[in-house]
């Protein structure tokens, strides 16, 4: 094969896979157009809301802690979230996040963590609108 | 993380174009060139070091930014291996470095609202940088703009283009009425007529196109623009009066083959190198860019036409349509009017390059002096277009 011939058929390859860049960026533009509209949405609302605030002296009934991929929750200085109440354990329960769903473990706490009024052992996922107690603390799960 | 996928796949389409293209340069030499496919993996390995940095400390930003802009480059790299090695080489270099500054940018500005306060440095700087050329130009091919220190020349006025645009951002982002826009006028004036005092046509050209167009952005009043076409109107009749080198390039506009030989040589052969290549070009290696001057800037659109078709040209346009969406995308999540305007205004700025070189290149408008973004060679060119591309990363990481 000449020269001139194998160059003609390399430079139709090559215009080939440059327009297959493009249709295939087009594709990914398009599903992010019509994907657009509900994915702001999930990432910077997930937060817990203060229902009853116990007998913790820094929390109001009302205000919201927002919940950046995980917290955990207890009555050591070192948790995300302390609850100075005496019905909490020091390391009580952990919220994460896992495959952008929520999910909420109780560390082996003495007194138990309690979702909608029932006692959860190990890990729950957690669904909007969920109330969390623990002591005496009464959190609503906002997502 | 279901982008990830498509960025991979997009990725993996340009290691191919890569690989394919430089293969093709292999064989164009009579033993195999070993030189092109290690410009092929030096390449690879760049694109694919630079994205994984992107991706693995950075992920909130925009890739496609990065991938759009390094398929162009790696074109660029790859026409340029064909024209001459040294230059590919040297351009592989100035891509490398603008990488860089596109990450370092991305990695230490702190968030890009606190610069919307030192509007008059910018103004300084623009002016300092328009002027330059005049004062200390050296005359290069037709234009006083280039200016040499130390050895290496550079354009000032490319990077007087970056700062003009902060400079109308800081300066329009509180726009309440018409008082506003007299001071960012006069800045404006000054600088387009530097700028054509200077014989840069093609810069003239893209600074008036994003100051209509952060204009626009800035007040949605519709008849700003009208009234600005209008001045430029006057402006372009004015000058052309005054002027020998516009009305030089008006008439080789209007009617280039009677002086084929000598005014108008490089837009015929420009004109002759695109239509010989026709749907698919005659293949790389096959065309003469010899027989068109100034090939490895001004006119590489022209050799891309000639040897992969009307087809690439096209696709290429395409390219940069794809690369402009993606830059005005990250306008819209920007949160304050400062980064938004910068946004709007980088991304006019590389947007008007491109259909002022494309443009005038195949004759639609009078030919300039531009060089096409990230494809051509050059240092300035590189540099300043990667700088914008950062700054537009960087608004883009803070919106979502």
């Amino acid at each position: 094969m000449s020269l001139g011939k194998l160059s003609s058929i390399f430079a139709i390859i090559i215009i080939a896979i440059v327009y297959m860049i493009i249709f295939t960026a087009l594709k990914i533009m398009n599903k992010d157009i019509k994907g657009s509209g509900r994915r702001r949405v999930k990432r910077n609302s997930v937060g817990l809301e203060i229902i009853k605030p116990g007998n913790s002296a820094n929390l109001r009934k009302g205000g919201v802690i927002p919940i950046q991929k995980e917290i955990t929750i207890g009555r050591r200085s070192g948790n995300t979230f302390v609850l100075d109440d005496p019905y909490v354990s020091s390391h009580h329960a952990r919220i994460f996040a896992k495959n952008n769903e929520y999910i909420l473990e109780d560390l082996e706490s003495t007194n138990g963590t309690l979702v909608n009024e029932v006692k959860i052992s190990g890990r729950k996922y957690l669904r909007s609108g969920d109330i969390i107690k623990i002591g005496n603390t009464v959190l609503k799960f906002i997502g | 993380m279901n982008t990830n996928k498509d960025e991979k796949k997009l990725l993996r389409y340009t290691y191919l174009l890569c690989l394919v293209g430089f293969f093709n340069l292999a064989i164009l030499k009579k033993p195999f060139d070993k030189g092109a496919m290690i410009m092929c993996l030096i390449t690879c390995l760049l694109i694919g070091y630079s994205y994984f940095i992107i991706r693995k400390f950075f992920s909130d930003g925009d890739k496609y930014i990065f991938i759009f802009s390094s398929i162009l480059a790696s074109i660029g790299i790859i026409v340029l291996y064909r024209i001459e090695t040294a230059a590919a080489i040297k351009q592989i270099i100035w891509f490398a470095i603008g990488v860089t500054i596109f990450i370092l940018i991305v990695v230490l500005l702190p968030d890009l609202k606190r610069f919307d306060k030192y509007k008059y440095v910018y103004l300084v700087l623009t002016i300092i940088l328009m002027a330059m050329g005049t004062l200390f130009g050296n005359e290069t091919l037709g234009a006083r703009n280039w200016v040499s220190i130390a050895g290496l020349s550079f354009q000032p006025s490319e990077f007087g283009k970056l700062f003009l645009v902060a400079y109308l951002a800081s300066s329009l982002k509180d726009y309440e009425s018409f008082k506003d826009l007299i001071e960012p006028a006069i800045v404006v004036m000054v600088a387009l007529g530097f700028m054509v005092l200077q014989k840069d046509l093609g810069s003239a050209l893209i600074f008036f196109g994003i100051s209509v167009t952060m204009l626009y952005i800035a007040t949605s009043k519709m008849k700003y623009v009208i009234i600005c076409f209008g001045l430029f109107a006057v402006g372009a009749f004015i000058s052309y009066g005054l002027f020998d080198h516009v009305r030089l390039r008006f008439l080789i506009w209007k009617d280039p083959w009677p002086y084929a030989t000598n005014k108008s040589y490089q837009i015929v052969q420009s004109l002759l190198a695109i239509a010989s290549g026709g749907l698919t070009g005659s293949g790389l290696g096959m065309g003469y860019p010899k027989y068109v001057p100034v090939c490895t800037t001004d006119f590489i659109f022209s050799i891309i036409c000639e040897e992969l078709g009307i087809l690439m040209g096209f696709a290429i346009i395409l390219l940069y349509f794809l690369l402009f969406y993606r830059c005005m995308r990250a306008a819209i999540y920007a949160e304050d009017n400062f980064s938004r305007l910068i946004t709007v205004g980088y991304s006019a700025m590389i947007a008007c390059q491109v259909f002022v070189i494309v443009g005038g290149v195949i004759n639609m408008i009078p030919l300039t002096g531009i060089t096409l973004p990230l494809v051509s060679y050059g240092g300035s060119s590189m540099l300043s277009t990667f700088f914008a591309l950062g700054i537009i990363q960087k608004i883009s990481e803070e919106g979502r």
